[in-house]
């Protein structure tokens, strides 16, 4: 009898412990599968589509503008030629563009859209972070405000970019003008560095099809922090 | 077979029931909620896209007012709240159809002649009192303004940015995979009965331990599947979508939160199924017990 009543409370914590094991088992076997399966590109595609850390909430959803204090004098006594470069999020200025030549002085925000495009200078979200390379980093601004010196600017004339994480000087090498289907200087390129500004071009009246800009490429650059990864040389 | 190789056969039965009910549950969201054009129109609504949008385009068209010369009141009275609905819901449902290989292209053609004759109208009167001559210059212009509002206008409304994913390859990848989810969901709730009658089996002596295995299994595949997307909800992770536009941004996490919700409902009828068959295996158990009261009397 006694034999028995043992029997029926073991059946029972049998019963009652199953579910936990396979809880457990199940749980052990997704973590193991999602540390071994080979998600880092996916990971990066997931961490550029919802960069967003600040979030915003359903009050205030939509643009979340991030104002930056960059400076353009102090620079650090040790820079590098390769290193860290901070990543933006969607409405951030990121950066402080600077054309003397041109008397253009503007803040850079990260994305394109009409509130941005009234604060300042534009980089499209599809061009590459400041600094990148290989890339085509894509700025444009209204004629009517930021960029309307823009067609001072001249071959040779020097471009300065101070982001949070480096400042970067460019030399203008080529005064372009394409159509606004043409995307052949707003397309990343498999090898090369490019910075790329533009505008439209002004008309008396209707949309203007025609944009106009310059042509970038490096001559110097300086990130404030080695590459984790890499490592940068001095 | 011996009670502990029973036992053995349902932990390893049921582990794969596990991962099959939760392939089911996301397979047949997927299919059936996700790639549903309804869900995504039920957005348009539920998020008052229209009125997004039309914020959106006031605030580009007063900009460009600089640039162009044209004023906004040209463009106000052609594009209303109420003309942008259908445009946005056309947009969608094409978007949907190209994705699912139901339609050759992406895109649609709207009636924009109100549109095209407010700006010819703007035109002419311009040209009269400048003095402009209308000739094919003048002509070109009209094309060219017009042509650029209807483009800014649908590229509006694409409000999931259809056009983008596909100038970008990704719809091309995805075309491949999404005839596969409806295959893959039926194929995978095919698979979850075929194991459960394989429980009843391994249980044939005991058929109400079959009830207990698969009420297991569904109770942890549901409990798997609501915890993560519980913890998204709540959290609102979505709000970290990148993209900002804001009828972009409205679009993509309203489609997302609905799918999340989906998935939130499915778990939920889970553990309703798990809870019904420990009921079962309850009154198959108090059965089995009144039997051997009965047995033991007799005796």
């Amino acid at each position: 009898m006694a034999e028995q009543t043992e029997k029926k409370r073991g059946s029972k914590a049998i019963l009652i412990l199953t579910p936990f094991l396979l809880l457990l088992l199940t749980g052990g076997i997704l973590i193991l599968c999602y540390s071994l399966a080979p998600t880092h590109r996916l990971q990066k595609y997931l961490n550029i589509a919802f960069m967003d850390n600040l979030k915003t909430t359903a009050q205030t959803d939509g643009l979340h503008i991030i104002e930056n204090d960059i400076s353009t004098n102090d620079t650090p006594s040790e820079t590098f030629d390769a290193g860290e470069i901070i990543y933006p999020t969607f409405g951030e200025q990121y950066a402080m563009l600077q054309i003397e030549s041109a008397d253009i002085y503007v803040s850079v925000y990260y994305g394109v859209n009409a509130e941005l495009l009234e604060r300042g200078a534009c980089q499209s979200t599809q061009s590459a972070i400041i600094g990148e390379n290989p890339g085509n980093t894509v700025i444009d601004a209204h004629v009517t405000t930021f960029f309307s010196e823009l067609g001072k600017v001249k071959t040779g004339d020097t471009v300065k970019l101070y982001t949070k994480y480096g400042r970067f000087v460019y030399k203008v090498t080529e005064q372009i003008e394409f159509s606004k289907e043409d995307k052949r200087y707003l397309t990343v390129p498999k090898e090369g560095e490019y910075l790329t500004l533009y505008t439209c071009k002004p008309q008396v009246l209707g949309s203007p099809d025609q944009r106009v800009g310059v042509r970038c490429e490096p001559v110097e650059k300086q990130f404030y922090a080695q590459s984790k990864q890499e490592g940068g040389t001095q | 077979m011996s009670k502990a190789s029973t036992y053995i056969a349902s932990v390893i039965f049921s582990l794969l029931l596990i991962f099959l009910m939760i392939g089911a549950a996301l397979a047949g969201v997927l299919r059936y909620c996700a790639l549903d054009t309804e869900t995504a129109l039920s957005i348009v609504d539920s998020q008052n896209l229209p009125a997004r949008v039309h914020a959106a385009l006031e605030t580009n068209a007063k900009q460009q007012e600089s640039t162009t010369g044209i004023p906004y009141d040209v463009y106000a009275e052609a594009i209303t709240e109420e003309q942008l609905a259908p445009i946005i819901r056309d947009t969608v449902t094409n978007g949907f159809a190209y994705l699912r290989g139901d339609t050759a292209s992406l895109g649609i053609q709207p009636d924009f002649s109100a549109l095209e004759a407010k700006i010819r109208e703007f035109f002419i009167s311009y040209a009269e009192k400048n003095g402009i001559k209308q000739n094919e210059t003048f002509e070109e212009a009209v094309r060219s303004t017009t042509d650029a509002a209807e483009a800014n206008i649908l590229a509006a409304c694409d409000v999931f940015r259809f056009g983008s994913l596909n100038d970008a390859g990704v719809i091309k990848k995805a075309k491949v995979y999404v005839p596969w989810a409806g295959i893959a969901a039926l194929a995978l709730i095919a698979a979850v009965i075929i194991f459960a009658c394989i429980l009843f089996l391994i249980n044939v002596h005991e058929h109400g331990n079959g009830f207990y295995w698969i009420g297991t299994a569904s109770l942890i595949a549901a409990i798997l599947l609501l915890i993560p997307s519980v913890w998204l909800y709540q959290a609102r992770w979505f709000d970290r979508f990148a993209v900002k536009t804001d009828q972009t941004f409205a679009a993509v996490t309203g489609f997302l939160y609905t799918n999340t919700k989906a998935v939130i409902l499915t778990a939920i009828g889970g553990i309703i199924a798990a809870i019904f068959m420990y009921l079962i295996f309850g009154l198959f158990r108090l059965r089995r017990h009144k039997r051997e009261v009965v047995r033991k009397a007799k005796h």
